[in-house]
């Protein structure tokens, strides 16, 4: 039995229609009691008995460390809600338009108490779909937050040609082929589509879906160089940093690795391999998510890491039809994709 | 023959507890629950009392006030409380829509101090003092002429008598939570995020650094005469030794068998060279402050303990757990029933 009580992390550019899904969760009769932390800069009122104001105040723990930046305000927060045992079934937090949506979910994994009584349920963000392409050009952002989704909402999909809307279909699948994607207006979407996904649960998630990580990644992928190259900001050019300014623009430089095996991997020979990985790249490793067929174990083997902070563990058996191939995605800024394909190709037992 | 057993008295409140307190005569116990109310028990007369101290809310903090009579309490209704045996509940101040995190009174000072996140109020001033980030915590020195303010990177000592003072800062990088001053004003302790203790020494602004615990450390308090600092967050009570040149190179020495899972809560005695400890298997023990196995006050139930305070003259212990079991033991039925263990 899981006690642990559902965090959703509600994330979103200004005006995409944040408030609008948030006023949904917290009118709508679905029978649920929700607290809920906004951001201090709140766009409207908010009726509900138990929300609280956050200021995003983020740190560095381990001394400096920036792969461990988490939130201060969110671990003084949820502490004290979660001595509050059955008062509510979940929480939600809404951030900023701004806000980096790592350090939110690094708090997830580095604070004791927390991960006793919460879980991160999953990472919703809400885009504008005719808003989108130009903040994916302006906003370092509006990228990460595509990124870091588990669910996204293509929100104000009338507003956009179908055109339009397929292209920006491809743009989202090149950041984040993973992503469970809802297009909506006035993000009129089934709730339950929403909540309680249990998207860091990875084994809960094969269990739903056995061929997550299988399909779409692949497909998005070997779109990748063409897509981009129509653009004038070409990824080919990897080195270019992130958080240059200067041009007053900002190029799309996070994208999706996919990696596959069909031999079983060696779990030492992958584990030295991935925390070499981690202590490397761990900066510009926004997310990753992965099934292994280790050697030896009659069990998926899932796991999953946000920059430096990586959980592993096996989950449910292999099915007895099921071909066991080993599949890992990287999101994350600057990956080299052949260093990465190269690496994993020497975890094989 | 029947068992003794260690506690005098048992309550089962079936609502979380934020923590119990006694006031300065160990006459009145308060334990305040997190439905916003509180349960005092006068030990004299054995009668109780229910008080709705934020009716809208929950508490966040507590503490005994400044008269060592009343309690004070602040929430997440945005009000600092003020309750008694004898008196009403009544706000002393509000803050409509803000979480009013730590509370904190000085006897020698009569002062009062509640934080507003970055913000601290002293009552009575109009001014808040500005913090550089959110409080973790605050602590009036013994004598009531400072106040420790524990936020991200350090601590702020604020003159309590200066209208418009500045701060000494006392820098270390990282979220310092928990803050407490030894009790000849020594030294000034922080607990942090990255389960380690932080400290100064305020004759020489020397550091000190203790780090190895495997959890958080949510409860760190000083022994009677500030000889030991016993503190929570391993699975043995770990107390660091603050006689002579103080603990730098020294070993903690650790107390009781090593428990399943960790020590939540410590209650050094107020008068004696010795500590109650709490655990999240639900045990709780007193040791002595020296190598010798801790009697067992409540045996292990799996249900965490919260809550351990020893009233001022040392002759009264509650503790309560999460789900709002209180046991109240005196030195008379602590004596019973350990002589009839021996």
């Amino acid at each position: 039995m899981d006690s642990k009580i559902p965090v959703t992390v509600l994330t979103g550019y200004l005006g995409a229609g944040k408030t609008t899904l948030l006023n949904r969760i917290l009118t709508e009769p679905h029978g649920k009691k929700y607290a809920v932390v906004i951001n201090e800069f709140g766009e409207v009122g908010i009726d509900n008995d138990l929300v609280v104001g956050a200021d995003e105040e983020v740190f560095e723990m381990n001394n400096g460390c920036i792969c461990c930046r988490v939130r201060g305000d969110l671990i003084r927060i949820l502490g004290n809600l979660l001595k509050r045992k059955g008062k509510f079934d979940g929480i939600i937090i809404e951030t900023t338009g701004l806000a980096d949506p790592g350090p939110v979910a690094q708090t997830f994994f580095v604070d004791d108490d927390i991960q006793k009584g919460a879980k991160l349920d999953s990472i919703v963000t809400v885009v504008d779909a005719r808003h989108l392409a130009q903040r994916l050009h302006d906003a370092p952002e509006a990228e990460e937050q595509v990124a870091f989704a588990d669910v996204l909402l293509l929100n104000k999909t009338d507003l956009v040609t179908p055109t339009e809307l397929a292209l920006l279909e491809t743009r989202i699948r090149l950041i984040n082929p993973y992503a469970k994607l809802l297009k909506t207006q006035r993000c009129a979407v089934d709730l339950n589509e929403v909540l309680n996904q249990g998207a860091f649960d990875l084994s809960r998630i094969i269990e739903r879906d056995p061929h997550f990580l299988d399909a779409e990644d692949d497909h998005a992928h070997h779109h990748e160089h063409d897509e981009h190259c129509h653009d004038e900001h070409c990824t080919h050019e990897h080195h270019h940093h992130h958080h240059d300014h200067d041009h007053g623009r900002h190029d799309v430089t996070i994208h999706s690795v996919s990696l596959t095996s069909d031999k079983p991997i060696d779990p030492e020979k992958f584990n030295s391999w991935m925390n070499e990985v981690i202590a490397t790249k761990g900066q510009d490793l926004l997310r990753y998510k992965g099934i292994l067929n280790m050697k030896g174990l009659e069990q998926r083997f899932v796991l999953q890491g946000v920059h430096m902070l990586m959980e592993g563990q096996p989950s449910a058996p292999w099915p007895a039809t099921d071909k066991r191939n080993s599949r890992l995605v990287f999101i994350g800024r600057k990956l080299d994709e052949k260093a990465l394909k190269d690496g994993f190709a020497t975890c094989t037992a | 023959m029947h068992a003794q057993t260690t506690y005098a008295k048992q309550l089962a409140l079936n609502e979380n507890v934020l923590t119990v307190l006694f006031n300065e005569s160990g006459t009145i116990a308060a334990i305040v629950l997190l439905d916003g109310t509180a349960l005092l028990l006068n030990l004299e007369s054995g009668e109780e009392k229910r008080l709705t101290l934020h009716a809208m809310g929950s508490p966040l903090a507590a503490c005994v006030d400044c008269d060592g009579e009343g309690f004070l309490s602040t929430g997440d209704d945005g009000r600092l409380v003020r309750f008694a045996w004898f008196d009403e509940p009544t706000a002393l101040a509000e803050h409509k829509g803000k979480w009013l995190d730590h509370v904190a009174a000085s006897a020698n000072g009569a002062l009062r101090a509640y934080s507003v996140g970055k913000e601290v109020y002293l009552l009575g001033r109009d001014k808040p003092l500005a913090q550089p980030s959110s409080v973790g915590g605050l602590a009036f020195s013994p004598n009531g002429k400072r106040l420790a303010v524990s936020h991200y990177n350090g601590v702020s000592l604020w003159w309590t008598n200066a209208r418009d003072s500045t701060p000494q800062t006392l820098l270390w990088k990282g979220s310092h939570l928990g803050v407490r001053w030894h009790p000849a004003g020594d030294y000034v302790m922080t607990s942090m995020q990255e389960n380690s203790l932080h400290g100064w020494r305020m004759k020489d602004m020397g550091e000190l650094r203790m780090a190895g615990y495997p959890g958080k450390i949510h409860s760190f308090e000083f022994s009677a005469k500030g000889k030991w600092l016993v503190t929570s967050g391993a699975d043995q009570i770990i107390c660091w030794p603050f006689t002579g040149s103080g603990p730098q190179g020294k070993p903690p020495m650790a107390l009781g068998i090593p428990e399943p899972l960790p020590c939540t809560v410590v209650a050094p005695h107020p008068r004696d060279e010795m500590t109650a400890a709490g655990f999240a298997s639900g045990r709780v023990i007193l040791a002595l402050l020296e190598d010798r196995l801790p009697v067992e006050l409540l045996p292990p139930d799996s249900i965490p303990v919260v809550a351990l305070r020893w009233a001022p003259d040392g002759r009264t212990l509650l503790s309560a757990k999460e789900n709002g079991q209180v046991h109240l033991y005196t030195t008379e039925s602590i004596m019973r029933a350990t002589a009839q263990l021996s």
